[in-house]
């Protein structure tokens, strides 16, 4: 481990420190030829470029969902107010069968949450109820 | 050799500020290249061995080099920033080459030993020969250092800095890094 073995073994191919600044060069043209790559090597691109991807994302995932939520939440809203004499008549009108608001209700989440709250009523009460507004009784 | 090179060549502040002006830009990282090339090609030949593979390996830092020097703001000297890149280069083109053919640290050193021995544009004495061969026994970090300090009488502080490792981590590596290749050398009877 002497002084004098600094040197190493190795050599190379004659003329190439001369050429190796050309190849370069060379490399560097080839690959600013494509356009693609020059493009995405841009700086301002390469910050834009994922920015405007989770933009994109978030209003796609998010707006639309706040939206269509808002818009449900307001129709509740307007629907808990209806009166529930107008709300049963309007059914009616559109011909609705028990079996089809039962399906409504069903997909609708919880019965407590979408059901206007019924006033308490007896068995005969609701019979009379039923005789009253001509529901088929289906079970 | 290297130093009279360094100083026909202008200073790096005034490359880098050459190289962000656009009508300057290729003749600026033409200079450096020129300055720079034959430090970066033999600190990646002593730790690749191959020439073929420090020369494409040389010409990927220096592309590199130009594509990120915009960036660069100079926390750190030019120089020591290529050699950051170029050091990078080799740990990654060296484990890759590991994990490419699943070889062990001992079967990539021998491949290279081999190198050492037939390949291609490599002359020298058995000694300088079988120094190498030692060296290709220690882990790459600990070679990368050993060739810095040993090969290239670089300060430990500049090797810090390149390398972003302790002062003292250095020289604790490089002690058991000449250890090692005393002990290989006794071994072998060189």
């Amino acid at each position: 481990m002497e002084e004098k073995n600094k040197k190493m073994p190795f050599t190379v191919p004659e003329g190439y420190f001369e050429k190796l600044p050309q190849r370069i060069n060379q490399q560097i043209v080839k690959k600013e030829k494509s356009p693609l790559q020059a493009f995405f090597s841009l700086r301002s691109v390469r910050l834009t470029v994922p920015l405007a991807l989770v933009l994109i994302l978030f209003l796609w995932l998010v707006v639309p969902w706040q939206s269509s939520h808002k818009e449900t939440q307001e129709i509740l809203l307007a629907l808990e107010e209806l009166p529930q004499e107008e709300v049963e008549a309007y059914l009616l009108a559109e011909g609705f069968t028990e079996q089809e608001l039962l399906e409504v209700f069903e997909t609708s989440g919880p019965a407590e949450e979408v059901l206007p709250k019924l006033p308490s009523l007896s068995a005969e009460e609701l019979e009379e109820m039923v005789d009253m507004h001509d529901i088929e009784i289906l079970f | 050799m290297t130093k009279n090179i360094l100083a026909e060549f202008p200073d790096d502040t005034f490359l880098l500020e050459s190289f962000l002006t656009e009508d300057k830009k290729h003749y600026a990282f033409n200079l450096i290249v020129r300055k720079y090339q034959e430090r970066i090609y033999w600190h990646i030949r002593k730790m690749v061995v191959d020439h073929n593979d420090a020369d494409d390996l040389t010409q990927e830092v220096f592309l590199k080099v130009w594509t990120k020097l915009a960036d660069f703001r100079g926390q750190s000297s030019l120089f020591t920033w290529l050699y950051r890149v170029a050091t990078n280069e080799c740990l990654n083109f060296l484990r890759k080459k590991r994990r490419k053919f699943m070889l062990p640290l001992h079967d990539v050193a021998k491949e290279l030993s081999e190198k050492i021995e037939h390949g291609a544009y490599v002359s020298g004495s058995t000694v300088e020969k079988e120094l190498q061969k030692a060296l290709l026994k220690l882990p790459d970090k600990q070679r990368v250092v050993f060739n810095m300090k040993y090969f290239e009488d670089m300060p430990y502080k500049e090797i810090s800095e390149i390398l972003q490792v302790s002062i003292g981590g250095l020289k604790a590596s490089y002690h058991l890094a000449v250890k090692k290749v005393c002990n290989y050398i006794a071994i072998e009877n060189i």
